[in-house]
């Protein structure tokens, strides 16, 4: 564990508040994990106010070689902002304001800390809404969610979070501010927000954001789908798409899943149905008039047993509900659980859905799937109970079984979660030590040595190995998906 | 222009076949290349990349030569890397709305591919037929950005190779992939001068059930008024320009999607028009040209100010309002007060002023991309990272780079 001598603590209260440095072990326990199942405890959490801090404690950091790792409402689910080694945690939680919302230019300017359902909240008496929305949205911030590109249900029409982020400020690790990018596009010189978005926070720390703000439709239709089988349901996904539908959302439950969500939820979905869609069209009422009709004829076609349609917003909240808690709704049922995020082409679909209930089967799991079937993006959720003699290690082999069959079958090992500390050795399946060795020029850019964020993103590096098996001894907080 | 003394090595490194002398059609700012390589493989990408490099000799790839007034004149030139031969489909799904492509591939062709299964890469910068290495370098786009995004938005993988010949790539072939730093969007834009783009994958798009076009005129505001309301809206819009030759300001949009939005869309924009005093008119806007082009880039509602102001300069304008882009096309190089005066004008509005196409001479004297931001120093490290011996294009990006 990472030793803080006194004189650096009385340095980081100096150029902060000693109210917003906290070193006691029960403040510090707060923020040793996040979304899923990693742990580690910082040595010092720091909470600053302004870029000008940050680029202080940075400067602080550097001086006496600690390691730094940012921090938003630790929702995340690859361990990114959890410290891996110690050091200081940057939480940005009070970097919370809206600077700025531009409704004619459609764009706002946020802090960090700001969390993302709060932004579309605040924008929406002008018909305007930031559209990535992870499940966790009540909770994550828009600091994470540019850390991760984080993604969210509505992201197959819409994109994720890169594709609506202009501009970010940013504090180097040597302590200076920068601006990339702003409120015109295509501003001339490389496009360094696009590189910092999804970089996990292992580059610098961003402390503004200006994002593009999106209208609200004029019509919102959901259909909730009820199919015998999941290969009906992916066939299903497959004909709507092949169709040249792009639904707005396109959103799969198993059976396993409805198991634990109509308990919890009262949605309606028949316990004995093998998978649920979750299907939604926006645009103008002609537009979801005829998208709906021609989604509910492909389902009907695709052997779907029934389809039902939200008749009020009400409903609506309630179907999304259900698939947005459908994770915590898991965790009332078994003890822990570990929720994976995979991506496969979306013709893969049905044969990678049979192969992880198979691989679950071989390690003697049953798993629970909640995912965007639109993308392509899985997240299967293996149930386990961690007092079971040798279960957590097993739990962890039969994920990385599963992300295995996810890259064969073309894709990818994390569409929205990031790599974090859970996946940095699985990047090697997928990127050669010339592509890595490119990746890591990006790191000596910004200035971000190994002391920046360390163990994050990339195959471990020496000091690091032990961080897993630490994180076993504890499973299963309130993850969204 | 500093020459280089021997070329011998780069001439070793390819097939007799692959080597030509250079010739003006290979010209950059009027700077002729000694020699014009063209690779038929990655492979051979690599050797000339890497024997060039190893000869200190300074290196431009193009496509389709279309945009290669682009940038500052370079500093050094002794090869041409003409990339029109990596011209195939590598892979296509349409089930899955992914392509990937060779960066020497027409967009036309690609296009074409394609629509023989009812979908498009909706990426159209009007009148052009680039390569797809080409038109990501310079960052081409159309009216489609307005829905679609850009080709930031639509590239999900890539492959470069570097001034060392080495293969790197990005991405992926899903459409969701988080995994690693997203590299493609640093050669996205930068004309070449971080690598050289060899192959890209896509996300695709179906092709709307129907489309249909209505074109306005009115003056510059009350058509900006227009396109503004058409958004606020929320039609089925996937395309507006708002352009102005001769005098002559005129809105184009453009309506997609099933029969029954497209038309109550085009009433409903009719409709909001007659408020605005805004007319139905029949003229397409023309594919423009000119000897002096320059693109600003702005918040939207900056857009109108500077429009006009190149129209009143006796410039063409070619904008798309609802995404910022305006272009000015010059019949003869104005004078270079007149150029600083509409930079300044774009920098009030928040945004920028790029010259994309103009004489040596001119550039000389007023910087095609102006003022950099506080950026520029992570731009340089980036540039020395990638590029340490100045290999690719050197000398026409931001800052010197």
């Amino acid at each position: 564990m990472t030793v803080i001598p006194p004189q650096a603590i009385k340095e980081l209260k100096a150029a902060t508040a000693p109210e917003r440095v906290l070193s006691a072990y029960e403040d510090l326990i707060v923020f040793e994990y996040d979304g899923t199942i990693e742990r580690g405890t910082p040595t010092i959490v720091v909470l600053p106010d302004n870029a000008e801090e940050i680029g202080a404690i940075l400067r602080i950091a550097r001086a006496y070689d600690l390691p730094v790792v940012p921090r938003g409402a630790g929702t995340g689910l690859s361990g990114g902002a959890v410290s891996a080694v110690g050091g200081i945690l940057v939480v940005m939680t009070r970097m919370s304001r809206i600077l700025e919302v531009d409704t004619e230019n459609q764009t706002a300017l946020v802090e960090p800390g700001v969390v993302n359902l709060e932004l579309s909240k605040a924008v929406a008496k002008h018909g305007l809404y930031y559209a990535p929305d992870p499940s966790s949205q009540r909770a994550c911030t828009i600091g994470g969610n540019v850390a991760e590109n984080a993604g969210g249900p509505h992201c197959l029409a819409y994109g994720v979070t890169t594709n609506h982020v202009l501009g970010l400020e940013l504090v180097l690790a040597d302590g200076s501010i920068v601006w990339t990018g702003g409120p015109a596009r295509d501003l001339p010189g490389y496009d360094l927000s696009g590189a910092v978005v999804g970089s996990e926070g292992t580059l610098c720390i961003v402390t503004k954001a200006l994002v593009r703000l999106m209208r609200t439709p004029e019509s919102v239709r959901t259909l909730s789908v009820i199919f015998e089988t999941i290969d009906d349901a992916t066939n299903a996904v497959t004909a709507i798409i092949g169709a040249g539908l792009i639904p707005a959302a396109l959103e799969m439950l198993d059976n396993q899943t409805i198991q634990a969500v109509e308990p919890a939820f009262h949605v309606g979905y028949p316990l004995d149905a093998g998978a649920v869609l979750l299907i939604e069209v926006e645009g103008l009422a002609e537009a979801t008039e005829e998208d709906a009709g021609k989604a509910k004829r492909i389902c009907l076609e695709n052997g779907a047993r029934e389809v039902r349609e939200a008749v009020d917003p009400a409903e609506r909240e309630r179907l999304w509900a259900g698939r947005k808690a459908a994770i915590s709704a898991i965790g009332r049922l078994v003890p822990n659980y570990y929720v994976l995020d995979g991506v496969v082409p979306r013709t893969k679909l049905p044969e990678v859905m049979a192969l992880v209930g198979k691989i679950g089967e071989k390690h003697g799991f049953p798993i629970a799937n909640v995912f965007h079937a639109g993308d392509g993006n899985l997240h299967p959720c293996v149930l386990f109970d961690e007092r079971q003699p040798g279960a957590a290690q097993r739990v962890l082999d039969c994920g990385e079984e599963i992300m295995r069959a996810c890259v064969d079958a073309g894709g990818t090992i994390t569409g929205e979660h990031g790599v974090g500390l859970e996946k940095r050795d699985f990047m090697t399946w997928i990127f050669s030590d010339a592509d890595m060795a490119a990746m890591g020029r990006l790191k000596q850019v910004f200035g971000a040595n190994e002391r920046f964020n360390p163990c994050k993103a990339f195959p471990t590096s020496k000091g690091c190995g032990e961080i897993h098996s630490k994180a076993l001894q504890k499973f299963g907080a309130d993850a969204f998906v | 222009m500093e020459t280089t003394t021997s070329l011998t090595a780069i001439e070793a490194a390819l097939p007799p076949e692959a080597i030509t002398p250079g010739t003006a059609a290979y010209a950059v700012d009027g700077a002729i290349p000694s020699l014009v390589l063209t690779p038929a493989s990655e492979d051979e990408v690599a050797a000339a990349l890497r024997a060039a490099s190893e000869s200190d000799a300074a290196v431009i790839a193009m496509g389709s030569r279309q945009r290669l007034g682009l940038g500052m004149p370079p500093s050094r030139y002794d090869v041409a890397l003409d990339m029109t031969k990596l011209n195939r489909v590598i892979e296509y799904s349409p089930a899955d709305l992914m392509v990937r492509v060779g960066a020497g591939m027409l967009l036309s062709d690609l296009q074409r591919s394609l629509g023989d299964n009812g979908q498009w890469l909706p990426l159209d910068p009007p009148g052009e037929d680039g390569t797809i290495g080409g038109l990501l370098a310079a960052n081409r786009s159309g009216p489609a950005r307005l829905v679609f995004g850009s080709a930031r938005d639509l590239v999900i993988g890539m492959r470069t190779i570097g001034p060392d010949g080495e293969m790197t790539k990005t991405g992926g072939r899903v459409v969701k992939n988080v995994a690693g730093y997203d590299l493609a969007k640093l050669h996205i834009g930068a004309i070449g001068t971080l690598g050289v783009i060899v192959e890209a994958t896509f996300k695709v798009a179906p092709m709307p059930a129907e489309t249909s076009t209505m074109t306005f005129g009115g003056s510059c505001q009350s058509l900006m008024s227009t396109a503004l309301l058409i958004r606020n809206h929320g039609l089925a819009v996937t395309g507006m320009t708002l352009s102005a030759a001769g005098g002559e300001w005129r809105l184009q949009v453009r309506f997609a999607g099933g029969s029954a939005a497209v038309t109550r869309s085009r009433r409903d924009a009719e409709f909001l028009a007659q408020r605005n005093d805004v007319t139905v008119a029949d003229e397409e806007p023309s594919s423009l040209s000119g000897v002096l082009v320059a693109r600003a880039s702005l918040p939207p509602m900056s857009v109108q100010q500077v429009a006009e102001s190149m129209a009143a300069q006796g410039a063409s304008v070619l904008a798309y309002p609802l995404t910022g882009t305006v272009r000015g096309y010059w019949p003869a190089e104005p004078p270079v007060a007149q150029l600083q005066a509409l930079r300044n004008l774009c920098r009030l509005g928040s945004g920028v002023l790029v010259i994309e196409e103009a004489s040596p001479s001119l550039k000389q004297r007023f910087d095609v991309w102006g003022e950099p931001g506080n950026d520029l120093e992570l731009m340089r490290r980036l540039k020395q990272q990638f590029d340490p011996k100045g290999t690719l294009s050197p000398g026409r990006y931001l800052g010197g780079l």
